[in-house]
């Protein structure tokens, strides 16, 4: 593959939130503002990054039968550097994301790029993966986290617009399903189209 | 064999190297002292910077214990007045221990709040809130501290044992009670220790001035 297919990859066709549906449990439970989405976003960006930078170094030591428990004890261990780092340096976010920061853990998207990519491929090529799936992880949380904020509250990174009355149940959960929902029809609907008219102009250039 | 010792050397090593990083970025995050944020230090008395004062004597008493004791400076880095604040972590609440930011000036309580605490919200929180926080301001810190009616009172007969007989008596929240009682234990620790430390406070506080 590509580096620059890889890249793309887990921003457009793979997206992790949208196309995969992977880590739904955060996307759901942290993205009532649009601040904690791109805080959340960035945290499993940093633990994506570095432990496929580490995981595909170790992928010719560590034996297949223990893989899963080496892959979690490196994952744990950037888990526990970031809380440490954002509860000295950013107490106010730590606290916001609570209990959803030690649940990087076990994110489905962080063991599933370790399990499918980073123990498959060569070094960088995993750490660009890391990035596009981090990447593409925080545009989605910070999307619907900027709908469910606008819509909720009224504002957006906190910056009231002062206008009309915000609807409360965006913020809740049933909001984000209902945001996450609509945001996912549309995207798939959009990406859809998109391969259609590519497969069309292809089949005419043949 | 040689299959089984790789594995579990492959592992020792992973967990090994976790360590040591984990161990190296505690280190370089810890934080030095006890000293509360300043955010919650503000909220109970404004000032432009906090000291911590050197804890002598014992600070694990009976009711709790007592973790920092911080004066409030000025623009000039000096003592603003004999205040003095205390984070006492208060013994037997609901779920551990209740860690309360207790300003303390001439002997009088001046201003509290809950600093930390893993009560059930809704419930236990429900005693410690400003509201029923403000039964403790002004009264006298050199008395001891006992909830109300504590002695034959039927559920918890024991954990108010101990108080001096001339405590000042506390209202308790209905609900409640064991949060009420962590409160109460978190300010009869500081009172034992404000009484038992009264001279080295008041000479560290001098020295700031």
């Amino acid at each position: 593959m590509k580096k620059r297919e890889i890249a793309l990859n887990g921003i457009l066709n793979s997206n992790p939130t949208f196309r995969l549906v992977l880590g739904t449990c955060p996307t759901l439970a942290v993205t009532t503002t649009a601040l904690n989405s791109l805080a959340m976003g960035l945290a499993v960006t940093f633990v994506l990054v570095c432990s496929n930078f580490i995981i595909s170094l170790l992928r010719k030591v560590i034996p297949n039968n223990v893989r899963i428990a080496a892959f979690i004890t490196i994952i744990a261990t950037f888990v526990t550097v970031l809380q440490m780092l954002m509860k000295s340096f950013l107490p106010d976010l730590y606290s916001a994301l609570g209990i959803f920061l030690p649940l990087i853990v076990v994110n489905c998207l962080i063991l599933g790029r370790a399990e499918s990519f980073a123990s498959k491929n060569c070094v960088v090529d995993s750490v660009i993966d890391g990035l596009s799936m981090g990447i593409g992880f925080t545009l989605s949380l910070a999307l619907i986290g900027a709908v469910r904020e606008i819509l909720g509250c009224g504002s957006i990174f906190s910056l009231s617009f002062g206008i009309g009355a915000p609807m409360s149940v965006f913020v809740l959960p049933a909001g984000g399903f209902l945001v996450y929902g609509i945001l996912m029809a549309v995207i798939n609907h959009i990406t859809y189209k998109s391969e259609k008219s590519r497969l069309l102009k292809k089949d005419r250039t043949e | 064999m040689k299959s089984v010792v790789k594995t579990v050397l492959v592992l020792t090593l992973i967990a090994l190297f976790a360590g040591l990083a984990l161990g190296l970025v505690y280190a370089l995050t810890a934080k030095s002292g006890s000293l509360p944020d300043k955010k919650a230090l503000n909220s109970l008395v404004e000032a432009s910077d906090y000291k911590e004062l050197k804890l002598n004597g014992e600070t694990a008493l009976e009711f709790g214990t007592v973790k920092c004791v911080c004066v409030p400076l000025d623009e000039n880095g000096k003592a603003i007045d004999d205040s003095l604040i205390f984070l006492t972590d208060g013994n037997s609440g609901f779920d551990g221990t209740v860690g309360m930011l207790i300003l303390v000036k001439n002997g009088k309580v001046e201003n509290l709040l809950c600093y930390e605490n893993t009560e059930t919200p809704g419930v236990g929180s429900n005693a410690l809130t400003d509201s029923y926080l403000k039964q403790y301001v002004g009264l006298d810190i050199t008395n001891d501290f006992k909830l109300k009616g504590s002695g034959d009172y039927w559920s918890k007969p024991k954990k108010q044992s101990g108080h001096e007989d001339d405590a000042t008596e506390i209202e308790g929240y209905t609900s409640a009670t064991r949060t009420s009682t962590a409160v109460v234990n978190a300010m009869s620790a500081t009172h034992t220790y404000y009484v038992t430390n009264l001279n080295d406070l008041t000479e560290q506080i001098n020295n700031l001035k």
